[in-house]
């Protein structure tokens, strides 16, 4: 290996791995059991081994083997390996590589150490060419090391990654004393130029470095079999494991380096003696090097890593693979994860061993992605057979997530794994009931909260602050039962995985068995009575830590109010809307749970109209003025009547005193925080001065408020009479302060000045009735033209209707959370009794579309949604905002589509028409390839959705591909093109018709550029579990030919003209909506 | 020595009651067998003896079993905590009769006699503190002095039989006069103020508990924070209305309409009855026999509920927290049955299997009914019959609490809210002149529609001779207060308006006709009801731009007040006869004001109307060609605009209302008394727990 090869490689492509050399220690000497693996990792390097830049380098990642064995363990069970550590011992001994010249083509490998003795210091490695590698990092560095230097060496760059996951690293110096130079520099490389592991491990660190928890364990399950021969001066196992692991892999790249440049032509297994230490090469033949040039070529993505991981046959690419996927970014990564998890259950065993170790990494460190997983593998697990293979797959996996089992995973597998088991156990969440198999933890667990109930603080109850009492939690979940303890979502501590996936979870159920509950109401009313019923309810146990599965969902939901939720239209199945307030918060699993609020404490939502009396001077005081103000004056009495009592002026020992002659305390110490005003008062009216609202936080509204205390004070007789010297105090501030200033007065001043026309002036005003009548018109035709009339038998269509901006205005305002900053407003719909699975495959089609479209600029518009599976028949689906559908448009405007817009957005030449218009076109033409493409189907106009800006959005996926309703063979066209959409465009001979004839073209080229993105989808989906839209063989061809790979530019330019004309032409399309208006009303 | 067998055998004076005896006799019993206590409470209570032996002595005997009573008195308190079930039932058994014994005892003003008697002057604060404090620990679980390890943590939650003996005993103190006011123990409770009612918000906040001591708990609070009201400061009062534990007032709401609804229940049930017992009969009884055949048990549920009903104003009152939960709906199964105790254990056995089917959570769960609509519901009935007395008082109360809830801004944005709608059974008392249901009634509707109705259904049938005044006035004042909200956020109701004008134009026609014998009997107070009457109208008239549904309603409310001109007419002579008056100069010419814009309406309308017919020949106009005239002729009408429309004086409970909620209260306490039976337990069932 020569400097010029990684400084070109460096030059080519710094992102990209350096070629490595992989070794193979199969850690396993005498087992035979072994050998499986082995043969695996074998036959890996062929595909692996590659040739870049002319340096014959041999790669193979260094994890492949000991995560096979994991897999083969945790997997299959297989495998039963009972002495692990000596295994290791030997393994980390045998090696030794020398490197003779720094040279590229006379490196040699050599192992010179008896195996059969483990002598743990002996470790003799000669860094094939430290000069190229420091060279490489940063190129100062190049020294031949003797024997122990490079023993060094080498375990600095150890080091390295241990540091990375910032781990403490005892090993290195408690083996060897302190770092030498060469250490140094080496640890300056960086760890993606030395070689592939280092790669992985920092990339991997980096994921860690953001999520901590679980971040050890993460390591150990790459490598449970790398027992550390430092074991026993190591604090954390998972270093050691890790740091071994990596030191071998140095190792491997080294030997391997110097035994291509040997260029030996066969394979070269070394195998010292009983130790089965392997060193397996392989020649680079150049189509595999290209294959890995194009894996670790810049544009290699997600998705051709899934295609290639899908296709390929080799157990070594898929491991190569599937540890790539730990370099992609995460969110790449959980798009395809329906994907990952089918070929996960379906494909053969080598593709498990490929991606376990991904998954179960991700779902330690994410919280979401483990409940992603755990909600697929649940709604792939209900569809297979009882008995079937798969079935056992996919519920072990999903009991390994959900389990709580993960960190000490292998505590699982039984006692022989013990010292694993302890081992395996991160440092941070060693809590001692996690490594407890089973029952016992349970058992422990139900003790600590049977003790929990009866030591529940008095302060918790009275504050109403559910977010500590964990008495009631293990009720029946998910029943109203449960969910009326108002503990419903609450967790017992954040140590294990499933104590953390679990108030999400009961979250999720509790909405699902919202909606099947719903179901069973015989009509929308009762459903939506039912559905608010519910909500207060659920309102009951929140806040908590739960929130809306959707993408960056990194906030708690608040509350979810009531009157928000809507109904949706479905003949029997009750989907619905809700809107959920939510607090962001940076993270949601670590931030604190934000605090309840009541409902009544909120600021009244319309303190502007108030705010108008405090201009204007208070009425003459009425009879009523008077009243009131005595009411407050009572009201503030009572609080300055006990303090006369008391004779203290500060409110400390105001209170004391309080306790002490009264032996009552007025305001407790949960009273303190909510209405801190009564402490104002009573302080103020202590010290017989002004009674002036000092803050303007607790103004009007909150004075209001308080008027609700009033009653309480209003009896304290007796106590007036001590306090009446306050009174006047009150009576002569109540004109500048707007404590005083009555409720009733401020609805007769509101009303005055409210009252448009007329002034406050003169005492004889006088109006028209037909003004009040012309306003009265005016009013109510300007409140319809903005929304449509609510209609109980639709509430959907109304709630829809309303802008988005203007219903979190409205939700905010009622809402106790709406004044604080972080307060947002998310919806969702809930769906149960429908498979969401075709809808997912559909979101990411029309995802992998609106990216290609985007990336190709092509103007096409399309709105995918998001959709989050819960089960077999469940799930959430992100709602398309501000969009109602074609049907209540037609329903509720009465008119065509064209008139609705020119209702809508003004006439045919306003700016606003033509660009809803254009908008309208250019979704159009999206939608209208998509249901060609995807051979989408039941269009019907309740699942075509128009928004507020004119885009057409088509919803409700459930029959594309191959399926399509009761296979009726209607609407046969190719898309739904009608003649009121065609007269939106313009017609048929206008501008935008061409230009959506054009854009459709532009969009199919694009599409077909990249079709393998979207097929490869189908194609993989088609071997998991049944889904009607990929029923049939012929699947994927079909859709492979709907791309028209052979036609040219013009011929596919005729194809989209005879397709608009068919779907115009189309009779079916409208025998459909007919059929859709006789069966299901829709218009 | 004493054993279980010795008691009960017929020929032998029972042993607990030689133990009464022994106890009275002034000697020291433990003197002679140290364990005497603890054997004694082994015994069951035999409370009619010691009734019996309390009702022979007067109060001045009373004065020498002060000392034996003041011990006893002592060790039962003492025992209340015990360490054995059997022993702390005894001692809770014992105290209620003794309590209630000395408390019926003396009559008169001799309460610091109660007091000495019981445990002697100079102890008597810290008896009854030690007292309430080993009360409330039982109540929340918690004992003051550890006595068990860990270990047996699970036996510490008390057994429901002993927390429901607590609660009578708390309520036979609290109970304890006729005037909660004079009750001297009550002092007591009040300092013990804090403790008690967290315990009880605990329970109410435990859907368990709650289900199980609902009513007590109900009761209690009530009863509590209706002492000295008005004369001192109470601290239940304080944090009754400062109360912000949802679960609590959820609770508590949830109590409240299971009562209710049980009610409600049963009256349509008996309804069904009468109605399906033959058409004939069902003419001839309904009117008639609704209250009178069968009344005697409901009319004991109504009074019964009078203590629900009085917990609802109170919260509703004090408490706003309280207006929020007022919606929330309570699952009817859910208080019905509460289920097999929810252990720790079961949860977390179930935890272990996340993937083992649970049982189907998704089972019908009933209707369910939040407490306002059960509410209404149960105001329609309690309204029907004023001649009961006790429904008068009830009805009374029952739009008190619609006048307080109506009050409040909050609870009006939930009543007027399109989205919460729901469907109230308004039981209408049939009559023949109209049929039974229209066409609304089925329909889920906001809130606020519903309260209309049920004004407009009382207005519409109680225009009686014996005329409910004070009633009629709440009622119009609450359709006042749903009004002025509208009115000041712009809301529009879809209601049918027109029902809502013509219960009013036909009551208002009610008490013309009767003006003279009305005029006799409230003074004014006729005069300031038809002020109200009409500045509804006025209020439509004026402000009908901002809350109206549409413009035709608008256009139907001129045609509504033409069409019953006639009305206003002689409303108008009738003022006019008054205004003159003296006695009724003020009020007569508020009212003639308020008739300003009505009869500047008439007088426009009514010449265009008639020239209409005249030009077009037809003598009688059709409902559509008034309107049309209507709308033709707005311009040319200019109307005056009045103050204080939109302005109510806010409801306060004093002075008016003081003496009736001291006599609700006391009828309450007397209800309980009444209803009050002693408990006799198997103690078999308890002998293993220890």
């Amino acid at each position: 290996m020569n400097t010029e090869a990684y400084e070109s490689r460096k030059a080519d492509d710094n992102l990209r791995l350096l070629s490595s050399v992989a070794l193979e220690f199969a850690p396993f000497s005498k087992n035979s059991l072994c050998t499986d693996t082995i043969d695996h990792a074998i036959t890996a390097q062929p595909k692996l081994n590659n040739s870049v830049n002319g340096c014959d380098n041999f790669i193979m990642p260094a994890q492949d083997l000991p995560q096979i064995n994991e897999q083969q363990e945790c997997l299959d069970d297989t495998l039963v390996r009972d002495d692990v550590s000596p295994v290791f011992e030997n393994a980390e001994n045998t090696t030794v590589c020398t490197d003779e010249d720094g040279g590229l083509t006379n490196q040699a490998f050599l192992c010179e150490d008896d195996m059969s003795t483990p002598r743990p210091h002996k470790l003799n490695f000669t860094c094939a060419h430290p000069q190229s590698c420091t060279k490489c990092g940063n190129g100062q560095f190049a020294q031949k090391l003797s024997t122990n230097d490079e023993m060094k060496t080498s375990e600095n760059v150890l080091v390295k990654p241990a540091e990375v996951i910032e781990h403490e690293v005892i090993i290195v110096d408690n083996k060897h004393g302190s770092s030498s130079a060469p250490g140094r520099a080496l640890r300056k490389l960086d760890p993606r130029k030395l070689n592939l592991t280092l790669d992985l491990f920092s990339s991997r660190n980096k994921k860690k470095d953001r999520n901590k928890s679980g971040s050890s364990s993460n390591a150990n399950s790459l490598s449970p079999k790398t027992t550390s021969p430092f074991h026993s001066n190591s604090t954390t196992l998972s270093t050691d494991s890790t740091s071994s692991t990596a030191k071998k892999d140095l190792n491997t790249t080294v030997t391997s380096t110097s035994s291509l440049s040997n260029n030996q032509s066969s394979r070269t297994i070394v195998a010292q003696e009983q130790n089965c230490i392997k060193i397996i090469e392989r020649p680079s033949s150049p189509k595999k090097s290209w294959l890995l040039r194009l894996f670790e070529s810049q544009v290699f993505d997600m998705s051709i890593a899934l295609q290639y991981l899908f296709n390929s046959k080799e157990p070594g690419v898929m491991a190569y693979l599937g540890n790539k996927l730990f370099m992609f970014p995460n969110s790449d990564v959980d798009f395809y994860l329906p994907e990952l998890l089918v070929m996960y259950i379906h494909m053969d065993h080598n593709m498990r061993e490929a991606i376990h170790p991904y998954v179960v990494a991700r779902c330690r460190e994410s919280v979401d992605f483990s409940l992603s997983c755990a909600w697929l593998l649940g709604g792939y697990a209900a569809s297979f057979g009882k008995s079937s293979k798969r079935l056992t797959r996919a519920q072990k996996l999903r009991n390994l997530i959900l389990s709580g089992d993960l960190n000490g995973q292998s505590s699982k597998r039984g006692k022989d794994k013990a010292p694993y088991a302890v081992a395996s156990l991160p440092p941070k969440t060693s809590s001692p009931n996690l490594c407890r198999v089973g029952s016992g933890v349970d058992e422990s667990y139900a003790h600590r909260h049977k003790r929990k109930t009866h030591k529940r603080s008095k302060s918790d109850v009275m504050s109403g602050n559910n977010g500590t009492d964990f008495g009631y939690k293990h009720t029946r979940a998910g029943s109203e039962w449960d969910l009326s303890t108002g503990h419903a979502f609450e967790s017992a501590d954040h140590a294990s995985l499933a104590d953390r996936l679990r108030p999400e979870r009961e979250f999720i159920k509790v909405l699902m068995q919202l909606g099947k509950r719903l179901a069973t109401q015989p009509t929308k009313e009762a459903k939506t009575h039912r559905l608010v019923a519910e909500l207060q309810l659920l309102n009951l146990n929140l806040p908590a830590r739960v929130w809306l599965p959707f993408h960056d969902s990194q906030h708690h939901v608040v509350r979810v109010p009531p009157s928000a939720g809507v109904v949706l239209n479905s003949k029997d199945k009750a989907p619905y809307l809700i809107c959920v307030e939510v607090l962001i918060c940076k993270n949601k699993e670590t931030d604190e749970v934000p605090a309840k609020l009541l409902e009544s404490s909120l600021r009244l939502a319309f303190s502007e109209e108030d705010l108008k009396s405090d201009v204007t001077p208070p009425l003459p005081s009425d009879e009523a003025h008077v009243n009131h103000v005595n009411g407050s004056a009572r009201k503030l009495s009572l609080n300055a009547g006990m303090t006369v009592t008391a004779l203290s002026s500060h409110l400390s020992e105001q209170k004391l005193n309080e306790e002490e002659k009264t032996g009552v305390t007025v305001v407790d110490s949960d009273a303190t925080e909510t209405y801190p005003e009564v402490n104002n008062h009573s302080q103020n009216g202590s010290e017989g001065q002004e009674m002036v609202v000092e803050d303007d936080e607790w103004s009007q509204s909150d004075i209001n408020d308080l008027q609700q205390l009033e009653s309480p004070t209003q009896l304290s007789h007796d106590m007036q009479s001590g306090c009446s010297n306050i009174h006047p105090h009150l009576n002569a501030e109540s004109s500048s302060d707007s404590v005083s200033v009555s409720r009733m007065s401020v609805l007769s001043l509101d009303s005055i000045i409210s009252g448009d026309a007329v002034s406050i002036d003169s005492h004889e005003v006088y109006f028209a009735a037909g003004d009040i009548r012309r306003k009265l018109t005016e009013r109510v035709n300007g409140h319809l033209s903005s929304g449509f009339k609510h209609d109980p038998e639709d509430p959907s269509a109304a709630a829809l209707k309303e802008p988005w901006e203007e219903k979190v205005r409205r939700i905010r305002e009622s809402s106790p959370y709406g004044h604080l900053p972080n307060w947002k407003l998310v919806t969702a719909i809930v769906k149960c009794g429908d498979d969401l699975r075709q809808e997912m495959l559909a979101y990411q089609m029309l995802e992998q579309l609106n990216q290609i479209w985007k990336q190709e600029r092509v103007q096409l518009w399309l709105r995918p949604y998001e959709i989050i599976v819960t089960s077999m028949d469940s799930g959430i689906i992100e709602p398309v905002v501000n969009a109602v559908s074609l049907h209540q448009v037609k329903k509720n405007s009465q008119c065509s589509l064209l008139n609705y817009f020119y209702q809508e957005y003004g006439g045919p030449n306003s700016e606003e028409f033509l660009t809803a218009q254009r908008n309208f076109v250019e979704s159009s033409a999206a939608y209208s390839l998509i249901c060609y493409l995807l051979q989408v189907k039941d269009r019907h106009n309740g699942n075509i959705l128009l928004d507020s800006e004119g885009h057409i959005i088509h919803i409700d996926f459930g029959y594309f591909l191959s399926s399509s309703p009761k296979s009726l063979g209607f609407e046969s066209s190719p898309f739904k093109l009608t003649q009121e959409f065609v007269e939106v465009m313009g017609g048929l001979k206008g501008d935008m018709f061409e230009y959506y004839k054009i854009l459709m073209l532009q969009g199919l080229v694009s599409a077909r550029k990249h079709m393998d993105r979207i097929v490869q989808l189908v194609d993989i989906m088609s071997a998991g579990p049944y889904l009607a839209c990929l029923h049939g063989v012929s699947t994927v061809r079909a859709l492979r030919e709907r791309f028209h790979l052979s036609l040219t530019e013009d011929q596919l330019h005729e194809l989209v003209e005879n397709m608009v004309e068919g779907s115009m032409r189309s009779w079916t399309t409208k025998l459909y909506d007919n059929f859709q208006y006789l069966t299901n009303g829709i218009l | 020595m004493l054993r279980r067998g010795s008691e009960g055998k017929k020929p032998l004076k029972e042993k607990v009651l030689l133990l009464y005896d022994a106890i009275f006799k002034g000697e020291d019993v433990a003197l002679e067998n140290p364990n005497f206590w603890d054997e004694f409470f082994l015994l069951k209570v035999n409370a009619d003896y010691l009734e019996k032996k309390f009702e022979a002595v007067t109060v001045k005997e009373l004065v020498h079993y002060k000392e034996d009573l003041n011990l006893f008195f002592c060790k039962c308190s003492e025992y209340i905590l015990s360490d054995h079930l059997i022993r702390m039932i005894n001692a809770t058994q014992t105290l209620i009769c003794l309590f209630q014994v000395v408390l019926s005892h003396d009559n008169g003003d001799q309460s610091f006699e109660t007091i000495d008697f019981l445990f002697g002057f100079n102890s008597a604060d810290l008896q009854m503190q030690l007292l309430l404090r080993a009360l409330t620990a039982i109540l929340t679980n918690n004992p003051l002095t550890p006595v068990m390890d860990e270990d047996e943590d699970d036996e510490r939650n008390y057994p429901p039989i002993l927390k429901s003996l607590v609660f009578q005993l708390l309520l036979s103190i609290i109970s304890g006069c006729d005037s909660i006011n004079e009750n001297p123990l009550l002092e007591y409770v009040m300092v013990e103020a804090e403790q008690i009612e967290d315990a009880l918000i605990e329970i109410l906040a435990d859907p368990v508990e709650r289900s199980r001591h609902g009513t007590h708990v109900l009761l209690t609070l009530t009863l509590l924070v209706n002492y000295c009201k008005y004369e001192s400061m109470n601290p239940y009062i304080m944090k009754l209305s400062v109360l912000d534990n949802e679960l609590a007032l959820n609770g508590l709401a949830s109590v409240i309409s299971s009562c209710l609804s049980s009610f409600n229940r049963q009256f349509v049930s008996k309804q069904e009855e009468t109605k399906s017992s033959g058409l004939f009969s069902t003419i001839t009884n309904m009117v008639g026999s609704m209250f009178i055949g069968d009344s005697d048990e409901q009319k004991q549920l109504i009074k019964s509920n009078e203590a629900v009903l009085l917990a609802l104003y109170e919260a509703v009152h004090l408490n706003r927290n309280f207006i929020s939960v007022l919606t929330h709906s309570h699952p009817d199964t859910l208080i019905g049955t509460p289920p097999v105790t929810p252990k720790a254990g079961d949860g977390a056995g179930k935890l272990s299997t996340p993937n083992t089917p649970t049982a189907d959570p998704t089972l019908y769960v009933g209707s369910t009914n939040n407490v306002l609509c059960t509410f209404i519901e149960y105001t329609s009935v309690i309204m029907q019959d004023t001649k009961v007395k006790q429904n008068v008082s009830s009805a009374k109360l029952c739009f008190l609490i619609l006048t307080c809830i109506t009050e409040d801004q909050f609870a009006n944005s939930f009543l007027h809210d399109d989205n919460m709608i729901f469907h109230i059974q308004l039981h209408r008392m049939p009559m023949r002149h109209r049929k039974l249901s229209s066409g609304d009634d089925a329909r889920s509707r906001p809130l606020a529609c519903w309260l209309f109705d049920l004004c407009s259904e009382f207005l519409l049938t109680h225009m009686m001779k014996d005329f409910p005044f004070m009633q009629h006035m709440r009622c119009i004042g609450i359709i006042h207060r749903l009004m002025c909200y509208q009115k000041k956020f712009h809301i529009r109701l879809q209601y049918h308006w027109k029902g809502l004008w013509t219960a009013l134009l036909t009551f208002a026609k009610f008490v013309l006709s009767n003006e003279s014998s009305f005029i006799a009997r409230w003074k004014n107070g006729v005069f300031v009801l038809l002020t109200q009457v009409v500045n509804l109208f006025n209020m439509f008239i004026t402000f009908g731009d901002t809350f109206l549904p549409s413009p035709t309603s608008y256009d139907e409310l001129y045609y509504e007040i033409v069409r019953m001109s006639q009305l206003f007419d002689t409303l108008h002579s009738i003022v006019m006869r008054y205004i003159n008056h003296a006695e009724y100069k003020d009020f007569s010419t508020r009212l003639n004001n308020a008739l300003v814009n009505i009869r500047a309406i008439i007088h426009h309308f009514r010449p265009k109307i008639d020239k209409y017919s005249k030009d077009n020949n037809i003598a009688t106009l059709t409902e559509e060609e008034v309107l049309g005239v209507v709308r033709d002729n707005y311009d040319s009408l200019t109307l005056r605009l009045q103050d204080n429309l939109d302005h109510y004086e806010r409801y306060s409970e004093r002075p008016k209302e003081g003496t009736f909620f001291s006599d609700l209260v006391r009828s309450v306490v007397q209800g309980y008394r009444k209803s009050f039976v002693f408990d006799h337990i198997d103690l078999q069932k308890y002998s293993n727990i220890s």
